[in-house]
């Protein structure tokens, strides 16, 4: 008999949330015990995984640990409660599982209700794993909306003096977003005659659509998986929420929700309308182009290290797009991989961001300076952090940021220049951010600083061994990824 | 001091030679995602490679030629190479041109577009709320509580229903098909 493991983790993480909330004064350690096994039951599904190690061509376009169960079932609509794993959603759940377990270290000392606050962590975690294995739309939908709900609650109750402001707006972008998503998962379901609302059978049914319905298809879902990304002009809730976000939420935000809109492009979009994201390949690459150059352009003038680190992350995203836009097995494969750097780095990135803060009273980066004797630790953590971001060798966004310039260098050949020069901007902004807040005089040190406690030193340690890790054996996802339907795509 | 400089040397010149030994790639892909992308050199590679190599042993000779077995190289003051000199002294100006790309160019480009994206693309969506801010307030107004305003209001409703189930609809049908 197959064991239902989806379902299993499923029921255990969202057992894990209802206990954190009901656990009042032990709700952290209820939280640390369900991420716990969370990341047990993650660790059985890669090494059960088919496909590992390698390519299983068996797999594709099917995913493994597959459970379909009827849901709702009339003579016109057959939604079925259907899960799956391939290598692209199990590298983004291994994402999902490692954030959740630094998020809850990290915040180990939440003391404003730690319950709501530990629940609502693993809430956002159960929705983003539900996203990254439904493999029917209502199901999608259900946990894609589902991950909004908490992190409006802690982006508003747990954040800085604008939270109110920068939830509402969080909510109104992404819900709206949601909404235009919706219209074109259905429409894609319903024009394409599928038998139901499955990822097969709209797969088999939805690439047979015309070239203009696909288009018009792929644009809503374009739009709707964009603002998620975030992809410019639709951008500006992010750095709103990330500064105004407890670190907690940021971490979630930038390293979780962020890649919703990139799994959900490539899952739903771009594998199931194949012509349509052909006809718009140029705006994909316009966009793309656009949210890389500004979004490194924004970060150096930002004085907010959080919002610097945000608007990093907009650049970062791009990247991704372009990875995704080029349509290849090796640009989508620098996407994946790119999605799975950003949301270490940029969470690591954002905790320490959150130390500042604690540390120091302020993030704003012209404020402290010379900090390092002070908080030697705390430093070296920024200094692991924005060298891994800026694409220092040896660390995880550098075999990503190399896959994605080549991935470009072999379809758009000198476009290649556009990423290769902003990353000198890239570069430039965490570089200069590093001299003045790590180096020189100190300046706006209070005479009670101290480093890290434990658990933000060990939640910020934690990643930067996965960073060097995967920055040294990048081999090891880049195999799970491979060994997806990627493969089928076009182009390739 | 020297034997870091030499170590870094030798990695330096050697380093570069692994790209070209089978395998390399299996650090960055191993197993069978290394056979899905197999390494190519094309002509501009082992030119770009020839350039670099040629004008790192150019550089070698030339030092070699200057300073080699603890000589002593002195530029006469007229020598038409003192421009050179000056290029070697001020490190190719990459100072100076730093300052003026980066913090100037740059930063103030940086400056500019912060600005545009706070004032003019989150104005823009500051703009929308506030249109449909006064657009809500403008049709609030519209619930009069005279029942011959609410009758007038579904049969206008029910027009445009029926214009765009039966004439849009079918026209755009027509025009941009089905599957």
């Amino acid at each position: 008999m197959t064991v239902p493991l989806l379902s299993l983790i499923v029921v255990s993480l969202a057992v894990g949330t209802v206990g954190t909330f009901l656990a009042g004064k032990w709700a952290r350690w209820v939280a640390l015990g369900a991420t716990v096994v969370f990341l047990l039951e993650v660790a059985v599904l890669f090494v059960a995984y088919p496909g590992w190690p390698g390519y299983d061509s068996a797999l594709v376009p099917g995913f493994a640990n597959g459970e379909t169960y009827s849901w709702i079932s009339v003579t016109w609509l057959h939604i079925n409660y259907s899960v799956g794993v391939d290598g692209i959603s199990l590298v983004l759940i291994l994402l999902t599982a490692i954030l959740q377990l630094a998020t809850v270290v990290y915040s180990w000392e939440e003391s404003k209700r730690p319950a709501a606050y530990f629940g609502l962590v693993q809430l956002t975690c159960l929705g983003c794993f539900g996203v990254f294995v439904a493999l029917d739309v209502l199901l999608f939908f259900l946990f894609w909306e589902a991950v909004l709900v908490p992190m409006f609650f802690l982006v508003g109750y747990w954040g800085g003096p604008q939270r109110r402001y920068a939830a509402l707006k969080f909510f109104i972008y992404t819900h709206v977003a949601s909404i235009v998503m919706l219209v074109g998962l259905l429409a894609m379901a319903f024009y394409s005659g599928a038998s139901s609302f499955d990822f097969s059978a709209i797969y088999a049914s939805a690439r047979g659509l015309s070239t203009v319905v696909q288009t018009f298809l792929f644009l809503a879902l374009f739009f709707g998986f964009g603002v998620k990304f975030p992809i410019v002009p639709f951008h500006t809730w992010l750095p709103d929420a990330h500064v105004e976000a407890p670190t907690g939420g940021s971490v979630l935000l930038a390293g979780l929700l962020l890649k919703l809109g990139g799994y959900g492009l490539i899952r739903w979009a771009v594998e199931t309308l194949p012509s349509g994201f052909h006809t718009l390949q140029p705006l994909l690459y316009l966009v793309a182009f656009v949210s890389i150059i500004w979004g490194s352009v924004l970060s150096l003038a930002q004085r907010d290290m959080k919002r610097l680190v945000a608007y990093s992350s907009i650049n970062h995203m791009g990247i991704v797009l372009l990875g995704i836009a080029l349509g290849t097995s090796l640009g989508l494969t620098a996407a994946v991989l790119l999605m799975f750097a950003h949301g270490v780095v940029s969470a690591l990135l954002f905790m320490a961001s959150g130390s500042v803060h604690h540390t120091f009273g302020t993030r704003d980066i012209p404020e402290v300076g010379g900090i390092t004797p002070t908080t030697p630790t705390l430093s070296t953590l920024i200094m692991v952090g924005s060298l891994a971001s800026l694409g220092l060798p040896a660390l995880i966004s550098f075999p990503a940021e190399f896959l994605a310039l080549l991935a470009t260098w072999n379809s758009l050949a000198y476009w290649v220049a556009i990423p290769l020069a902003i990353l000198v901007v890239t570069a430039g902004f965490y570089i200069w951010m590093m001299q003045r807040m790590l180096f020189g005089p100190p300046k706006g040190i209070p005479a009670e600083a101290h480093d890290v406690p434990w658990y933000e030193g060990a939640s910020m340690a934690m990643l930067v061994v996965l960073i060097v890790l995967f920055g040294i054996l990048p081999g090891l996802l880049v195999n799970v990824i491979l060994s997806s339907p990627i493969h089928g795509f076009p182009g390739t | 001091m020297q034997v870091p400089l030499v170590l870094l040397s030798a990695l330096a010149v050697g380093g570069g030679l692994f790209v070209f030994f089978p395998g390399f790639q299996s650090l960055l892909l191993s197993g069978a995602g290394a056979s899905g992308i197999p390494p190519s050199y094309g002509t501009t590679d082992l030119l770009l490679s020839g350039a670099s190599v040629a004008l790192g042993v150019g550089g070698i000779a030339l030092a070699w030629s200057l300073w080699g077995n603890g000589r002593v190289f002195a530029l006469p003051l007229a020598s038409p190479l003192q421009s050179v000199r000056r290029l070697l002294l001020n490190r190719y100006y990459f100072k100076v041109a730093y300052d003026w790309i980066g913090l100037k160019g740059v930063y103030t480009i940086s400056r500019v577009a912060d600005f545009f994206d706070r004032y003019v693309i989150d104005g823009a969506v500051h703009g929308f709320e506030r249109a449909f801010a006064l657009a809500s307030d403008r049709l609030r107004r519209i619930q009069s509580g005279v029942v011959s305003d609410y009758a007038a209001y579904v049969v206008a409703g029910l027009i445009a229903l029926f214009v765009l189930l039966l004439i849009i609809a079918p026209f755009l049908v027509a025009r941009i098909g089905g599957g």
